[in-house]
């Protein structure tokens, strides 16, 4: 029985190259552990081995075109069993990097690849379907039990050894669903969890609700009287017509239309089409969901300075979360473009 | 209140001159039956199917399924508010025939709305093992309606789920022939003498035991005859369940039966005095796109089992647009009073990204699940199909090889509590 | 769409029905609209009124937008 043959990836601070000013190092790769490495190792235990640590600055590893290629070539000479990539608890670009280098190195070398993030880690909401990923705590105070969650799904996985939930194996839900018949109806494991419950024994629910990451809030505007708002909606208002075939659900595109010369949205000109609510009410009067009228009149009255020239639209009926922030991403190019300083969001 | 429901199981049903039942064997007479249905002039016509398991047969456009009962003794009737005056049940002894359903089979008609309209029941092959009705013996009451009460053939709904008054009159009336047809069976055994008796009591308990209130979330159905939302909820004793005060079918994928077999209360009563004390249930419904109908419904469903001093509540939840949030906001409110809930639940997820909720409350830490609404089931040709000729929601060959979600399966999608399929989430 | 803008420095007033939604999504601002069907207007009232309605539920959305917020906060 060969030692399995593990591969670890680092970023530039992790690695001890340095911190945000070597973020721009290019890949390259180190023999046996760097590092964390010594914990990952020490978590694998003696039937894996780390033969090499790949290591790359989280900027290069996110902006270069063919890093990650690069990244992963480097993995790849090593010819491993495994990779294992961080953790990069809440760290944004290392997760990114590290998701992406996973998912490629399961879909091009077809080797089982796990890393972990905190929740709140935008990789976590990108990659989660697409790698597993260990629940880590928020910082490096959670290494060591950050490297154990890590090493057990990855030797799990190896082993094809069937993993268990989420809550049990720590890692985030990657959304895939088995079905199957239960022992008991629903209505009896209903009353016996409920029991449980109301007497203070352990339970667990067959289905966790989700549980969404935090955002740091943006700053207010500071001077509105003197600032540029513009109105987006994901009520799916659109002219008449549908001229660009916006769909009424899952929608796979956002679109613009000017406003500038407008004062009011006029039902003859404008409906929703947005399939998950009645849209009766806001098709005889447009404004209901996207308020122009208000605005305008507001923005005579000074409240703001300027209305962005153009409404931009979308369905927000069911859009994956992914969908939705790769839409965010588009528009603020645009927002900031146009110097807009602050959005008036409408949904149903 | 104490209900007896004795119970004749049905082992076989036939066609012959006279309805009654006989070791096990219920015999239909069909003429009788027609005549039954036809003396409602909604319909021009009514085919009586009767279809048993393991049969190469698909039934489409299916809707309610109601058991064959009828109260031999106590105050009032089955199906009050249809068959039997609108006064309070519950009590005495009802007759049920076990093993048998009236199943509604009707094409959609001009004006009724068909989102989520399909219901197919398949009696063999691998989408039998979703609806329990796969299993029952059923007397499939196919209607024909009165193509006078329908002038235009297409007409605009005024209310978007129910569809126009002509549409929600017609469904009335098909409600009603299943629930006369079915009065109508069970009353053959008036009597006779059941083969096993259960009694439904909720009996005074010992002090320790927890109190618990079933939290129903209807939607839009007959309670004692009256099409009406609950805003403010209502109370219940699970026995008018049994008798059939709450009867009718609706996109929550609930049919009359799996009331009158309640799993979920059949459940408590179970446990009712081992390991807890079931103190009622609250039915709650509005329909609600303003977010003070959502407040107001969850709070007074909350509200109710608060007055029944419920410490804890099980929650028929309806997973739905804008349910989803009223049946939350309900669980919020109970956890708020200190009400500890568990909730039966149906995954709506469409892919991975899409954790299946349409709305979570992080209150909602006890979930039991039945189940995907879109996980797709293929079934396969089949020899015969009742129900007409086209299926609700798809140009397909209703014959041929059918590919379809959960939900387009007769009940697959009910949290009535009976079913055991589910879903586990990695 | 709303925390991925305001994770990006963009200030967003989210106008809703579903502000409890909302809430636990984690959207920062949030400004609560009357219906599912309306959220910025009111079909039963006289046009007046509900311009004057329409206009309050805009003016929220404006002051949500200058007010600084630690975490997800309604604004009525």
């Amino acid at each position: 029985m060969s030692t399995i043959r593990v591969v670890h990836y680092l970023n530039q601070f992790f690695s001890g190259i340095g911190a945000e000013e070597h973020a721009g190092l290019g890949p390259a790769k180190k023999l046996g552990v760097v590092g964390p490495g010594m914990a990952l190792q020490q978590a694998l235990g003696e039937g894996a081995q780390i033969v090499a640590t790949v290591y790359c600055g989280d900027n290069y590893a996110n902006e270069q075109a063919n890093a990650i290629d690069a990244i992963l070539a480097l993995v790849s000479e090593e010819r491993p069993d495994i990779l294992i990539a961080g953790p990069a608890f809440a760290s944004g670009r290392y997760g990114l990097a590290c998701g992406e280098l996973c998912v490629r190195a399961q879909d091009r070398l077809g080797i089982v690849a796990v890393t972990g993030m905190h929740p709140d880690n935008p990789g976590v909401d990108l990659y989660r379907t697409k790698v597993h990923i260990a629940r880590t705590r928020e910082s490096a105070a959670g290494m060591s039990d950050a490297m154990k969650v890590m090493a057990q799904l990855a030797l799990k996985l190896y082993a094809r050894v069937p993993l268990g939930t989420p809550q049990e194996e720590r890692y985030m839900p990657t959304g895939r669903r088995v079905h199957f018949v239960a022992e008991q109806s629903a209505a009896l494991r209903a009353v016996d969890m409920l029991v449980k419950k109301m007497s203070g024994q352990p339970y667990a629910t067959e289905w966790p609700v989700p549980s969404y990451s935090q955002v740091e809030p943006a700053p207010p505007v500071q001077d509105l009287t003197h600032a540029k708002i513009a109105l987006v909606t994901t009520g799916g208002v659109v002219p008449r017509g549908n001229p660009d075939r916006l769909e009424a659900a899952y929608a796979s595109k956002w679109l613009k239309y000017p406003i500038g010369e407008l004062n009011d949205l006029k039902p003859s000109d404008w409906q929703s089409i947005h399939g998950g609510f009645d849209t009766t009410n806001v098709n005889a009067d447009p404004n209901r969901m996207a308020p122009l009228d208000a605005l305008r009149e507001l923005e005579r009255e000074g409240a703001f300075q300027d209305l962005a020239d153009e409404l931009y639209t979308t369905t927000g009926n069911t859009a994956a979360i992914p969908t939705a922030r790769r839409f965010a991403q588009e528009m603020l190019k645009e927002l900031r473009a146009n110097d807009v300083q602050g959005v008036i969001l409408t949904s149903a | 209140m104490r209900l007896e429901v004795g119970t004749f199981q049905i082992r076989a049903i036939e066609f012959g001159a006279r309805t009654g039942v006989a070791g096990g064997t219920l015999v239909v007479d069909k003429d009788e039956v027609r005549r039954l249905v036809l003396g409602d002039s909604h319909f021009a016509d009514v085919q009586v199917h009767l279809v048993r398991p393991g049969e190469n047969v698909r039934i489409i456009n299916a809707k309610d399924a109601v058991e064959p009962r009828w109260k031999v003794s106590g105050p009032g009737g089955v199906f009050p508010g249809f068959v039997s005056a609108p006064t309070t049940v519950g009590e005495g002894r009802t007759h049920r025939l076990g093993g048998v359903a009236v199943l509604e089979v009707a094409e959609p008609v001009p004006g009724e709305q068909t989102h989520f309209r399909e219901q197919i029941l398949d009696m063999s092959g691998p989408g039998a093992e979703f609806s329990p009705f796969a299993q029952t013996l059923n007397v499939a009451l196919e209607f024909t309606p009165n193509p006078s009460l329908f002038p235009s053939a297409s007409v605009d709904a005024k209310d978007v789920l129910g569809g126009t008054n002509e549409a929600e009159d017609y469904n009335r009336a098909t409600t009603l022939a299943c629930l006369k047809v079915a009065a109508y069976l069970a009353r053959a055994t008036a009597d006779q003498t059941p083969d096993h008796v259960e009694t439904f009591e909720l009996t005074p308990c010992a002090p320790v035991l927890p109190r618990v209130a079933c939290l129903y979330h209807t939607q839009a159905n007959y309670l004692y005859g009256m099409k009406i939302a609950l805003p403010f909820g209502t109370l219940v004793h699970p026995n008018e369940l049994f008798d059939g005060a709450l009867v009718g079918w609706r996109q929550a994928y609930r049919s009359t039966y799996w009331d009158q077999n309640n799993q979920a209360m059949r459940e408590l009563y179970q446990a009712h005095g081992k390991s807890v004390n079931f103190v009622g249930c609250v039915l709650f419904y509005d329909l609600t796109p303003e977010r003070e109908q959502k407040e107001r419904v969850s709070s007074a469903a909350a509200k109710l089992a608060r007055l029944l001093g419920a410490q804890g509540a099980l929650l028929l939840g309806i997973n739905g647009s804008n349910y989803a949030i009223d049946t939350m906001l309900a669980i919020q409110q109970c956890e708020k009073l200190g009400i500890k809930t568990t909730l039966i639940y149906l995954d709506v997820g469409y892919g991975p990204d899409d954790p299946g909720f349409v709305h979570a409350a992080p209150e909602a830490d006890a979930i039991v699940c039945i189940g995907s609404r879109d996980r797709k089931i293929t079934l396969p040709p089949t020899a015969k199909v009742i129900g007409g000729q086209r299926l609700a929601s798809s140009a397909a060959d209703p014959r041929g090889e059918l590919t379809v979600n959960q939900r387009d399966i007769h009940t697959a999608c009910s949290t009535q509590g009976f079913t055991r399929q589910t879903t586990r989430f990695f | 769409m709303a925390k991925e803008l305001e994770a990006a420095g963009m200030p967003v007033a989210y106008v809703t029905t579903l502000d409890g939604l909302a809430r636990s999504v984690g959207a920062p601002r949030i400004v609560r609209g009357k219906a599912i069907t309306n959220v910025a207007g009111d079909p039963n009232l006289r046009p007046s009124d509900e311009k004057a309605l329409r206009k309050e539920i805009v003016n929220k959305a404006l002051r949500a937008l200058t007010t600084p917020v630690k975490e997800s906060t309604a604004f009525d």
